[in-house]
């Protein structure tokens, strides 16, 4: 087991940004390097998650630790555990699919490339930070090469979305930075000689004093001498986290955002950036402040359900395709807020799910949406139909893609949702956080279920519009689909039928992380 | 050679073989197999067939009630280790179940080569047929109420891509996607109820009512809780309605049927299928299977919707004059017998039904599909009239199962066809409920005399269609002329079909009856409540034996029908005059108005009856599901509306406020030097001034 | 024996308040660029008279030079200052001639907001 492979699958994406930079490179060896770093790191991480599934599949593993800002105890710590694997994986997979969606990208290739490859060493150091401080920097780092690549790339209102996601993430970056330095002033109660300050986040040295110690955790309890602070960090974390999310009434950088973002960008931007904040709110706001979660449970859960149905009916509202989808993102990821605020161990697996299910269904209809918009130059759902005739094999790839962003059982949509709705009606359960209030569990449970019903309206309203009937005469101009895109449909298709039938392979990397989580939680 | 395993092995391979001939198809079909994709889905599905008869053949030797669990699937607490499993549970219902459906579907799969010849996405149409198949096989062969779920939803897709078929044309579009929508209403009905079972019993539950399953759990929790299934408390009896609302949903019971009869739309070898082994099927199915968890009010709800549906669309058949809406509206009537027979404690002979109604069903679509097919694709009764001389087989066999459907007997003794055993012995049991809830009044009398006199509408509204088809003079003569047999791939099955529904002998359908009836006894000996034994029934048949199809009542109604239409219209027009409605009958000479008058009149008692349903049906009923999607559409466009004025608006306003605050203060830089030495001097005397001042007062 | 003129710090302070006064005053008056440039040169100036003055008042037994000369050190860098200062904004003025034919200051609102 290599230590060093940690740090090579981080910086191999900027390494390749670099060499994409170098003067007397081509557009088109841009484009190559690109891929090859991808595939590079994609390797990279299978090796290390062949490794981890070695080792036992336990606890943090590759951990490198090196001091990086002595005054301030900031260090750089990265290293790999349950929780952040299935993600790094998901992460490295999608960039080789997105690297080939961006193969017709024409408007300074290089730039684009590089930009790209930076951003994904943000998105992979996001997953392995160990360290808060850590965390924070790549948190911000991944904000940048994304303004540029939707503000240089992307629509006609592209400043005005890249400008609006950057800002409101960086107002959620803001609440976070208040909680950290709250922490970084706590901590020393935690360490033996009351003096020394930490960011650790978790790690797998036994005697390091973490942010998640026992000491702080009787602090931030309930009757704690800090619970004010915990109850208020619990919320501010929240709404960092919510926004990135992003969890209604926090949502409107999205749509826009994902309007104007050039293909491939939608793709990683759904795909995995949206993925930070359900994982910072798994590694950081619930395993920090347990207790005030269990406080504040019912009004997480009402936020999450309310965003739910709220991001359905604006999906149904739609008639621009790709805010359509970008909406039901909306809706998706109200269930991981909902798995995580009931805080049962089913819930929260299925929360966990539904961030890789979404990874791929979400990556697979905005490529869908993709394909057609590089032909037709527009996106209004009334201008369609038939496309099912024009090119049936896409019409098979999206029904795939569609019905597993709808939830169908035997594709990855599913099991999410599914586990989500059955933990939250077990969070009445004797121990659970819902016992003494068994009406708001069920009204939850209800509420989420009745979405379904919502979801299936509009992506089949949708589907109607664009697939059915009969084509269009403009058709006849449009450019057949390609080899290319063929091969990104089918593996995002694939993929979507593989995690429907066989979540064994993700909760096989998760279980034992979950289970101290959940231990940690101090719920069942 | 392990039996039970040989068994679950040949089932669960059954249940593959549909699933693999899709792929094929879906990959290879339009390049390699083209034409031949038909036969090929066809063969597969006969080795599906042959699989569960073997099977069958073997069970029948030990009767081993089995689960197994196959493949880990989702960590769920409750079955095995803190993981489902995919796998399978093998009972009687369920062998008898495999057999059927395997059965009907390769017969239709052999159908639909004839009828779809020439389709343009001829090779498709076959994927989707035997991918539904495969759907349905799943839901039966489930071990967990999860499973079931699943399987129940690929249902739900596949039916929504053959209803919409022939998606170019507007109308299958809107069916199809009615379908899937309406069926996930009741999903949500069934999501809810499974979360509450899961939450009570902590983990996902097991099927049957064998040891270890939902029948076990849910007693043994009671019991710890303080109740009993006839005291139950009231999350057990909510759990159970809510899971039978995904019943409502799959098999059309009122108030969630409207999807039914537009699913018409689709290719007519799909209505065959759908309307007898699959999909209305899977809803039946369902409650049978989740029926030892039903409490007493659970029993009351089912029984009352089942007794609503099935009056309310035997009343709209008596209307209707598309060959299939006729037989669309006589499913949701029969699937309403089968509810009430589920909710009025006749498992046998409801699920029983099941099976008898999917044989006689499927062939009077086939029989209708072949009309049509030769027909011009006219679907109008009333162009019809004669084909009988055209079309001999076709129209016997459809005659023999008009007879099936309407249970016909021999009077006073207890032969009869098929239909007539399963039918009777719901009519006998909902005669006994009725009995048992002779304390709620008269209301209780309706449980007994609603299916009874639907029983003579049921016979009399499929002989008006048989008469309106195949007897009297041709109507539309061009139609008649261009009228022929169809080819052996279509009369084939429809000969096999109605073979199975004529088949008479006790032996053979008592073969049936006693596989479920296994498990009928075993949920009787383990005390689950309220099932009536198949002596209880026969019970219930003598109490009632006059009024009963064992009479000549059946007889006066067919002949009724029969005489009344085999001249086509032209007996009723003159019986719409004997009441002396002078209004409908100038309306009889209007060939376009002829609908409506038709309606009044046939229905005889009931036509008044006829007329309202009708209505609540389109405008209250339908209407409301409509209006129920239109105010989302308001909700959703509204909630468009302010997340971009009020939601955004707020974001877009605090960066305006913003940049109006900056351009503001820009006015003051106005470039002059002079001014900004004089601003920073004076600035700086005032400061000055601020400092020596407050520190002279703090200092004095 | 004759009359020491005792210098105390208020002599020097005087000074530089009158140099800062007419730096202040040729700054305010004048909208010829030199002119300002001068007035600018005069306020340093009276910081520098000011920072040795204090220097040598603080720190008396460390003049001419010893441990604690900050004040000295600062007016050096003041004058190195004035004198690089000086250069950029002669540049300045000379491209500002240049484009507009005028040092008038008042002129030069081309990036006025």
């Amino acid at each position: 087991m290599d230590a060093q492979l940690l740090n090579w699958m981080i910086f191999a994406p900027t390494i390749g940004a670099a060499l994409c930079l170098l003067p007397g490179v081509s557009d088109q060896a841009s484009k190559k390097i690109a891929l090859l770093a991808s595939l590079v790191t994609l390797g990279l991480s299978v090796w290390i998650a062949w490794d981890y599934y070695g080792g036992g599949l336990e606890g943090v593993q590759f951990e490198t630790a090196c001091e990086w800002i002595g005054a301030i105890n900031a260090y750089y710590r990265v290293g790999i555990d349950g929780l952040s694997l299935p993600l790094v994986l998901l992460t490295t997979s999608l960039s080789v699919l997105v690297v080939l969606a961006s193969w017709n990208i024409d408007k300074a290739t290089k730039a684009f490339m590089a930009l790209y490859l930076f951003l994904y060493t943000g998105m992979l150091g996001v997953f392995l930070s160990l360290d808060m401080f850590l965390f924070y920097v790549f948190f911000e780092i991944s904000l940048l090469p994304m303004y540029f690549l939707i503000g240089v790339w992307g629509g006609p209102r592209k400043e005005y979305a890249a400008i609006k996601f950057f800002l409101y993430t960086l107002a959620g970056s803001i609440c976070l930075l208040v909680v950290m330095l709250g922490l970084y002033f706590l901590t020393p109660f935690a360490s033996p000689d009351n003096t020394t300050n930490t960011w650790i986040m978790a790690t797998s040295d036994p005697g390091a004093v973490t942010l998640q110690s026992q000491t702080l955790r009787s602090l931030f309890s309930e009757g704690g001498v800090y619970w004010w602070f915990a109850k208020t960090a619990f919320w501010l974390t929240f709404i960092a986290f919510a926004i990135k999310l992003p969890l209604a009434p926090l949502h409107t950088w999205l749509p826009d955002a994902h309007v104007e973002a050039p293909t491939p960008i939608s793709m990683i931007l759904a795909g995995v950036l949206l993925k930070m904040g359900g994982y910072a709110l798994m590694r950081i706001t619930y395993p920090f402040f347990p207790d005030a979660a269990k406080y504040y449970w019912a009004a997480v859960g009402v936020i999450a359900v309310f965003g739910i149905i709220y991001g359905a009916l604006c999906a149904m509202a739609q008639t621009d395709w790709k805010k359509l989808v970008a909406y039901s993102s909306v809706s998706h990821m109200g269930y991981v807020a909902l798995g995580l605020a009931v805080m049962t161990r089913t819930a929260f697996d299925g929360a966990y799910y539904q961030m890789i299910a979404h990874g791929i269904s979400s990556a697979m209809m905005f490529f869908l949406v993709g394909v057609v918009y590089e032909r037709a130059h527009h996106r209004d759902l009334s201008r369609f139909g038939g496309m099912w005739l024009k090119w049936p094999g896409y019409g098979g790839w999206s029904l795939v893609g569609f019905f597993a962003g709808m939830g169908l059982p035997g594709l990855c949509g599913f099991i999410g949702e599914i586990m989500v709705l059955l933990g939250t009606f077990q969070a009445a359960s004797p121990g659970a956080v819902g016992e003494n209030n068994v009406a708001m569990v069920y009204t939850l449970g209800i509420l989420s279920a009745s979405a379904v019903v919502l979801t299936a309206g509009y992506i089949l309203w949708m589907f109607q519009r664009v697939y059915l009937g009969l084509e269009r005469p403009e058709y006849k101009e449009y450019a057949p689909v390609t080899g290319r895109e063929y091969f990104v449909m089918a593996t995002l298709g694939v993929a979507a039928v593989v995690f429907g039938l066989a979540p064994v392979l993700v909760f096989t990397l998760t279980d034992k992380t979950f289970t101290s989580i959940m231990a940690s939680l101090g719920v069942s | 050679m392990n039996v039970p395993h040989v068994i679950t092995a040949l089932l669960v391979a059954a249940t593959l073989m549909p699933l693999v001939s899709s792929l094929l198809i879906v990959f290879f079909g339009t390049r390699v197999m083209k034409a031949a994709s038909g036969w090929f889905a066809t063969g597969v599905m006969a080795g599906g067939f042959g699989c569960s008869v073997y099977a069958l053949v073997l069970w029948l030797g030990h009767r081993p009630d089995t689960i197994c669990n196959v493949l880990p699937w989702i960590p769920l607490p409750g079955n095995d280790p803190g993981w489902l499993y995919l796998g399978a549970m093998i009972d009687g219902l369920t062998v008898a179940m495999m057999v059927m459906v395997t059965g009907i579907s390769t017969l239709v799969h052999l159908y639909s080569i004839g009828y779809m010849a020439g389709d343009k996405r001829f090779e498709r149409f076959f994927a989707y047929l035997s991918l539904f198949t495969f759907s349905m096989l799943g839901i039966v062969i489930s071990n967990s109420i999860m499973q079931l779920f699943v399987f129940w939803e690929l249902v739900g897709l596949t039916s929504y891509l053959l209803i919409g078929f022939w998606f170019e044309k507007r109308g299958p579009q809107l069916a199809c996607k009615k379908a899937f929508v309406m069926n996930r209403v009741g999903d949500m009905g069934f999501l809810i109820g499974f979360g509450i079972l899961f939450y009570k019993l902590g983990g996902v539950v097991l099927l049957p009512a064998v040891e270890g399953g939902i029948f076990d759990s849910v007693r043994d929790l009671l019991a710890a809780e303080g109740y009993s299934i006839t005291n139950p408390p009231m999350w057990l009896t909510a759990a159970g309605i809510s899971l039978f609302f995904g019943a409502i949903g799959k098999s059309a019971q009122f108030p969630l049927h409207t999807w039914l009869p537009d699913a018409m739309e689709g290719p007519t070898p799909v209505s065959s299928i759908v309307h007898s082994a699959t999909m209305v099927a899977a809803g039946v199915y369902l409650t049978g299977r989740i029926y030892p968890i039903l409490t007493p009010g659970a029993h009351l709800f089912i029984a009352t919707i089942g007794l609503v549906t099935l009056v309310l669309a035997a009343c709209m058949a008596l209307v209707m004059t598309d060959i299939k809406k006729v037989l669309a509206y006589s499913t949701l009537s029969q699937l309403g017998y089968m509810i009430l027979g589920l909710g009025t404690g006749s498992y046998v002979f409801a699920l029983y039904h099941l099976i008898t109604h999917a044989f006689f069903k499927c062939c009077l679509f086939q029989c209708a599909g072949s009309v049509i097919h030769s027909a011009h694709h006219q679907q109008d009764m009333r162009y019809y009239g004669g084909l009988k001389s055209k079309m001999p087989i076709t129209a016997l066999c459809y005659f023999v199962c008009t007879l099936a459907i309407s249970g016909a007997s021999i009077p006073y003794t207890a032969t009869g066809i098929s239909g007539f055993y399963s039918k009777d012995g719901i009519i006998a049991g909902a005669a006994n409920y009725s009995v048992a809830m002779s304390a709620g009044g008269w209301l209780g009398g309706l449980f007994m005399w609603g299916p009874l006199l639907v029983a003579y509408l049921t016979v009399f509204y499929m002989a008006r269609s048989f008469a309106l088809t195949f007897l009297g003079q041709p109507r539309d003569k061009h139609l008649h002329d261009h009228a022929h047999e169809v080819p052996w791939t279509m009369w084939l099955p429809q000969v096999c079909l109605a073979a199975m529904a004529v088949l008479t002998a006790p032996m053979i359908m008592g073969f049936w009856q006693g596989l479920i009836v296994e498990t009928n006894e075993t949920m009787i000996a383990r005390g689950v409540y309220w099932v009536q034994s198949v002596a209880d029934i026969h019970h219930g048949e003598h109490m009632i034996h006059g009024p009963l199809l064992h009479g000549f009542g059946w007889i006066v109604a067919l002949s009724a029908g029969l005489l009344m239409y085999r001249g086509g219209m032209g007996i009723s027009s003159k019986v719409v005059a004997i009441p002396g409605v002078n209004l409908l009958y100038t309306w009889a000479h209007n060939k376009f108005y002829f609908d409506a008058l038709y309606d009044v009149f046939t229905v005889g008692l009931g036509k008044t009856v006829a007329y309202i349903v009708s209505a609540i049906d389109r405008y209250l009923v339908d209407g409301a599901v409509n209006l129920a999607g239109w105010v989302a559409k308001l909700c959703a466009a509204l909630i468009g509306v302010i997340d971009s004025r009020v939601v955004d608006g707020a974001v877009n306003g605090a960066a305006s406020a913003a940049a109006s605050g900056g351009r503001l203060l820009s006015t003051t830089q106005a470039g002059r030097v002079r001014l900004y030495v004089l601003m920073l001097l004076t600035s700086a005397t005032v400061v000055t001034l601020i400092v020596v001042t407050v520190t002279l007062v703090s200092a004095g | 024996m004759h009359q020491v003129f005792n210098v105390s710090l208020t002599h020097f302070l005087l000074v530089s308040i009158v140099l800062v006064s007419a730096g202040v005053a040729t700054i305010l008056t004048k909208r010829n660029a030199i002119g300002i440039l001068i007035g600018v040169e005069l306020i340093l100036n009276a910081a520098g008279v000011n920072f040795v003055a204090f220097n040598h008042y603080a720190w008396p037994a460390a003049y001419p030079v010893g441990e604690a000369n900050d004040g000295v050190l600062f007016t050096l860098f003041i004058i190195v200052l004035a004198a690089a200062e000086a250069a950029l904004a002669l540049a300045i003025f000379l491209n500002f001639y240049n484009n507009f034919n005028t040092v008038d200051v008042d002129k030069a609102s081309e990036l006025r907001g």
